[in-house]
């Protein structure tokens, strides 16, 4: 039968070992490799966010020096204007005071010229000249509040005197800048202003121009929303993991920056975190410039009022504007990215296990297919088949093997050809070495038989003419030697020697009528006859056989011990009561005086025994185990008067038949105590024949 | 009617010994003894003088005693009432006896005593 080779044990074992390394192997490198990415990755992204917080912060700085770098270049321009104004005015003065020179004005007619005209004179932000006199009085102005007035006295809303110190400092330094509160040209509004002052020391007048600081703070702001719009433009263009955000509020809870826009702008110092009712804003104060961050539960903008999201954000603090710069991310959005490359270390570790695995098969089948292919091919060797040859070829240790094995098949197989042409001779010999055996048997039985036939002829004319001469004698001839004494002795004579040969010849017959049984026996050639009687039946039979025998010997007795109940036998009954009327008749022959036991008994659960004890000379001990054997006879039997006579094949023939029904039949003896002849037998079975 | 017993054997010791034993039945009984050397002259007086009783040896050459019974009942002469003389042990030849017709058998050697009883018992002789 042919066994697959995913049966194979050998495949199955090295398969599974190669298996279980791969996939070790395979799940550990993917969990070292998901542990430690999973860790990295983590404060890659954790570093990351702080990171973009850290550039946003920088942003946001630099906005900020951006903001007053642009703040400062304003104020620059503003006052280069003033200057440029004053020189302007005073360039104007300088122009009337040259047509004086030159014959052209009258210095009266000049100064009223250049006072009135730069009354006319505008700039900037409806921005104007004055010229005021060393006393201070205005002698210049476009309005007319103040224009040709004392202005010694004049103070702005805070009390600080206002033209004085720039007359006093315009004599001191030449020129300077003053800063003071005070209303633009037809408004009432009191606004911060920064005035440009010089000194025209031949005139003994002191120039000046001034602007209002709002205005440019007006400009700033512009700028400013305009910067913080750009930053926020640019701060929602920044994303943290999917969802995550920055955003920005200041130390008033204002959102200042915020992505989502029902948030932006808004006051959100009421928020407060739902796991432990702390204003959120005031949780993020706290970690400000802290690396680790604030971890806190919130929603998500696609699921609104569910707090059940791990979040973490960042937070740095920008003095400058009371700023918080804060960056915020959704836990579980960090770790997407250790997941994706955890999935694919998965995707390639079970890759690296199905490649490995189909070479483990590859490499193991390989490896078992020729042995598996070998150990079939033994098999059939076994199994006698010798045509096998192997034809693997491989320049290995198998392909020794294979060579090897072949080798050896093939010296088998000469072998036993070899072995098997002898073994035919030696079968043709004994076979017609056993045909001239059986025809010698044949021969041998066939000479046995027409020898005892033979026998049996001259025997039975001599039995019978004895018996013959013996009637006739006693009839015809014994009566005339009654009264002769000489006549009376010789008839004894010859009646004791008719005696004799008579007495000789039953031993010659029965030893032919032995001989002829025993050579049935011992050649299977006897004719049984079964049947199924009582045990009881053979025993009473057997003991009539010898009651001539017992008669004879009236010192002998026989005691008979028996349960009433004997099962049933079943064999050829007359053989087997001959074998124990054998027994018994040498219990006989061999006991001058005493008793001869006969015993029955059963042994569960169906064996019959039948036991024999005489109280003779017994069996010396050496001749026990020949007791059975044919011809023999106990030699001891000299020191009996009446020596035994028997055959020499009686016990060999009971042997026969007790063999023949699978019994068995033993003797016990000690020499000079008797002997016990033993039989078990089977009894019958009701279910055991038919 | 005569009695009549026919003595058929090849062995002139044994013919000899059988008239010699059931000589006394002729002297006493007035039993005709009838006497063949073989088969074949065993049937030719059984035909002709239909004994009531035959001694017949079974190992005889040409035509042995199976072969007399076998004849004898072809020929129905079922009154005639033959007793092989077979050798003792001989199951095979004893049943094979039986089958062929034989009324008995007896075995060799035999007892001329118990011999002479048998006829006088198949005969109805005292």
């Amino acid at each position: 039968m042919r066994v697959p080779l995913m049966w194979s044990k050998l495949f199955f074992r090295a398969f599974s070992v190669i298996l279980a390394v791969v996939v070790v192997f395979s799940v550990s490198i993917y969990l070292i490799t998901t542990g430690i990415i999973d860790d990295t990755v983590d404060q890659i992204e954790e570093t990351s966010g702080w990171t973009i917080l850290d550039n946003v912060y920088e942003l946001v700085s630099q906005t900020a020096s951006e903001l007053e770098a642009i703040e400062r270049t304003a104020l620059e321009e503003k006052k280069r204007n003033l200057k440029t104004a004053v020189d302007l005015g005073e360039a104007f003065v300088k122009l009337k005071l040259q047509d004086v020179k030159e014959g052209r004005l009258t210095p009266a007619q000049a100064r009223g010229q250049f006072l009135s005209g730069l009354r006319q004179f505008r700039f900037g932000n409806n921005d104007y000249v004055w010229i005021s006199d060393y006393q201070s009085r205005l002698i210049s102005h476009p309005s007319d509040e103040l224009h040709d007035k004392d202005a010694s006295q004049l103070a702005d809303v805070h009390g600080n005197p206002i033209v004085t110190p720039m007359v006093e400092g315009a004599q001191a330094y030449g020129d300077g800048y003053y800063v003071y509160w005070w209303k633009s040209l037809g408004q009432t509004e009191i606004r911060e202003k920064l005035t440009y002052y010089k000194n025209m020391a031949d005139l003994k007048m002191v120039i000046g121009a001034g602007f209002f600081l709002d205005d440019l703070k007006k400009v700033m702001e512009t700028r400013k929303t305009e910067a913080l719009r750009r930053l926020r433009d640019q701060l929602s263009n920044i994303k943290l993991a999917n969802t995550g955000y920055l955003y920005i509020f200041d130390g008033q809870n204002r959102m200042v920056i915020h992505p989502n826009p029902n948030v932006d702008g808004t006051d959100a110092g009421g928020l407060l975190e739902p796991v432990t009712n702390i204003p959120i804003l005031k949780q993020l104060k706290s970690v400000a410039d802290n690396k680790v961050g604030l971890r806190y539960k919130w929603d998500k903008p696609n699921d609104p009022g569910n707090y059940v999201y791990d979040k973490i954000s960042w937070v740095r603090y920008f003095p400058k504007y009371d700023w918080y710069v804060a960056s915020s991310v959704y836990t579980d959005e960090l770790r997407s990215g250790s997941k994706a490359i955890g999935q694919r270390v998965m995707e390639i570790s079970v890759l690296f296990l199905l490649i490995s695995s189909l070479l483990g098969y590859l490499f193991v089948s390989s490896l078992t297919k020729p042995i598996i292919h070998l150990s079939k091919m033994a098999k059939q060797v076994r199994d006698g088949d010798l045509s096998v040859s192997s034809d693997i070829r491989q320049a290995d240790e198998i392909g020794d093997l294979a060579l090897a094995f072949n080798d050896m098949v093939d010296r088998l197989r000469e072998d036993i050809e070899h072995l098997d042409s002898r073994v035919m001779a030696r079968t043709i010999e004994l076979r017609e070495a056993n045909e001239k055996l059986k025809e010698i048997d044949k021969m041998k039985s066939d000479f046995m038989t027409s020898v005892s036939h033979e026998f049996r002829t001259p025997l039975t004319s001599i039995r019978g003419f004895l018996a013959i001469i013996r009637r006739e004698f006693d009839k015809h001839f014994a009566p005339f030697a009654k009264d002769d004494a000489t006549l009376l002795r010789k008839r004894k004579h010859i009646d004791e020697d008719i005696d004799i040969i008579e007495r000789e010849s039953v031993r010659l017959t029965d030893l032919i009528n032995d001989v002829l049984d025993y050579t049935d026996l011992i050649s299977g050639s006897s004719v049984w006859r079964e049947t199924v009687f009582n045990a009881r039946e053979m025993i009473e039979e057997a003991i009539e056989g010898i009651r001539g025998d017992l008669g004879a010997k009236p010192g002998v007795e026989l005691v008979l011990v028996c349960p009433t109940e004997l099962p049933l036998l079943y064999c050829d009954k007359s053989r087997m009561t001959l074998v124990l009327q054998n027994i018994l008749e040498n219990a006989v022959k061999f006991t001058e005086d005493g008793a001869i036991t006969l015993k029955a008994w059963v042994e569960l659960p169906s064996k019959l025994f039948v036991s024999v004890q005489d109280s003779g000379l017994g069996i010396p001990p050496d001749q026990l185990k020949w007791i059975f054997s044919h011809f023999h006879q106990v030699l001891n039997a000299d020191a009996l008067v009446d020596k035994p006579r028997g055959t020499g094949l009686g016990l060999a023939i009971c042997k026969q038949i007790v063999d023949h029904y699978g019994g068995v039949i033993s003797v016990n003896s000690v020499l000079g105590q008797g002997a016990t002849f033993t039989i078990s037998l089977e009894s019958y079975q009701n279910d055991t024949v038919e | 009617m005569s009695l009549k017993i026919a003595i058929i054997d090849d062995e002139i010791h044994i013919r000899s010994l059988l008239e010699q034993t059931l000589e006394d039945l002729e002297t006493d009984f007035d039993v005709e003894l009838l006497v063949a050397v073989n088969g074949r002259e065993g049937l030719e007086i059984i035909q002709r003088e239909k004994p009531q009783l035959v001694f017949c040896d079974v190992m005889m050459p040409e035509m042995n005693g199976y072969d007399v019974c076998r004849a004898v009942k072809v020929h129905g002469l079922a009154d005639v009432k033959i007793i092989l003389l077979t050798a003792k042990g001989q199951e095979v030849d004893r049943q094979q006896g039986i089958d062929a017709g034989a009324f008995d058998y007896i075995t060799k050697p035999f007892d001329p005593d118990e011999l002479v009883l048998r006829a006088k018992e198949i005969l109805g002789l005292n």
